[in-house]
């Protein structure tokens, strides 16, 4: 039984009798008072005779009260040591319990941490080998792909690298081609020019050199030879 | 005879437009002289001392005596006024030649248009230093240049051929 149980048990007790005391004393007082105030004189034997029935009374009532605690404080004390022994050897039981327990627990949590870490390192090998067959794998893929690709770009570029060099080509030729083609317009336009000024260049080469050398018999006819032809082309219609 | 006959008679004797207007200038003081003033001379006498050259005078000496029986001592600035009026619609040939001719040459020049154009036609001879040899002249209008220019540009393309020719073989 718990200590403080029976603490508690014991205070109650006491408190009980107190409690009763003040009760014999409440009556006894009142008992007195109506004594007092029935005071008649002639009846002090009475009186006499009640004080000491309530001496008796009272008395009693201790001597119940004290006998009551002194039991009840047997019981207490007794409760308390068995009380006392019962724990101990509840405590004792307990421990041993406890022990026994706790090497099974420790038992058994050896056992289950044993066979967790294997399982964990069954689970690791095989999560390791799995990993490992898996890089493998994707190594093997990601080398696959990767000769692909660069086989891939490689051809790509190959053929944009020829596609490149037949365009740049074909524009440096369209671009030779186009200045041939102005430089021989250029050409031919200067020629024209040249052809149509080269009459009067001459003119002007002749007029320089020829005008002065000339003499006015040879200008005058001339100026017929200009006069026939300008009749002849019809100049005076 | 009407102005117009007399004008016509003018122009088949002259060749020039400046001509026919020096001579009417000269035939104007012959009449003024011989109408106006005391003692009119006679043609041949007023020319000998007149301002005027051989040919100015050959002439008008040429010219009828019926001519100057149109011209009175009334109509005569009448008579000239209209003739010079009329010279001056007359249409001109403009002909450009590279230098100042001689009056022979100016001579020569009218004859021709004389003999292949018309007996009528009247020139303007003016200079022109920017034609090299031949000629160029203004015909109704038309300006035709038969310099040194035209003759080349008839022969361009030989001309062309040649210069090619020495180009291509230095």
């Amino acid at each position: 039984m718990n200590p403080n149980l029976l603490q508690l048990l014991i205070f109650i007790i006491n408190i009980a009798l107190l409690l009763l005391l003040f009760l014999i004393l409440y009556y006894l007082q009142k008992e007195k008072n109506l004594l007092d105030k029935n005071k008649k004189a002639p009846e002090e034997e009475i009186i006499k005779d009640a004080k000491i029935k309530s001496e008796t009374i009272i008395q009693r009532a201790i001597q119940k009260a004290q006998s009551i605690l002194a039991a009840a404080e047997l019981k207490g004390l007794s409760l308390v040591d068995r009380e006392k022994l019962e724990s101990k050897k509840l405590a004792k039981d307990y421990k041993k319990e406890i022990t026994g327990l706790e090497k099974e627990l420790k038992k058994k949590f050896e056992t289950s941490a044993n066979s967790a870490h294997q399982s964990y390192e069954e689970f690791i090998g095989s999560i390791e080998s799995k990993i490992q067959e898996h890089l493998t794998g994707n190594q093997k893929v990601l080398e696959e792909k990767s000769s692909d690709f660069i086989d891939n770009a490689k051809n790509s570029l190959n053929s944009f690298t020829a596609v490149m060099e037949n365009r740049v080509k074909q524009q440096v030729d369209e671009e030779m081609a186009k200045t041939r083609r102005e430089i021989e317009e250029y050409k031919t336009h200067r020629q024209k020019i040249m052809d149509e000024k080269i009459v009067d260049i001459l003119e002007e080469v002749l007029l320089l050199t020829v005008n002065k050398k000339l003499s006015l018999a040879d200008q005058s006819d001339f100026i017929y030879k200009a006069l026939e032809e300008a009749k002849k082309s019809h100049a005076f219609k | 005879m009407e102005e117009k006959e007399l004008l016509s008679q003018l122009i088949s004797l002259s060749y020039t437009k400046t001509d026919i207007t020096r001579r009417l200038r000269i035939l104007r003081e012959f009449f003024e002289q011989k109408y106006y003033s005391s003692g009119g001379r006679s043609l041949e006498e007023f020319l000998k001392t007149a301002k005027c050259t051989k040919e100015d005078s050959d002439m008008l000496l040429s010219l009828d005596s019926k001519f100057y029986k149109n011209f009175t001592k009334s109509n005569t600035y009448p008579c000239l006024a209209k003739l010079d009026r009329l010279l001056n619609k007359e249409e001109v040939i403009h002909v450009y030649l590279p230098y100042e001719p001689m009056a022979e040459e100016k001579e020569k020049i009218g004859s021709w248009f004389k003999k292949n154009i018309s007996k009528n036609v009247i020139l303007d001879i003016q200079v022109d230093s920017s034609i090299t040899l031949g000629c160029a002249f203004a015909y109704k209008g038309i300006y035709h240049n038969f310099s040194l220019k035209y003759f080349m540009d008839i022969k361009r393309r030989e001309i062309s051929q040649l210069l090619d020719k020495y180009v291509q073989n230095p």
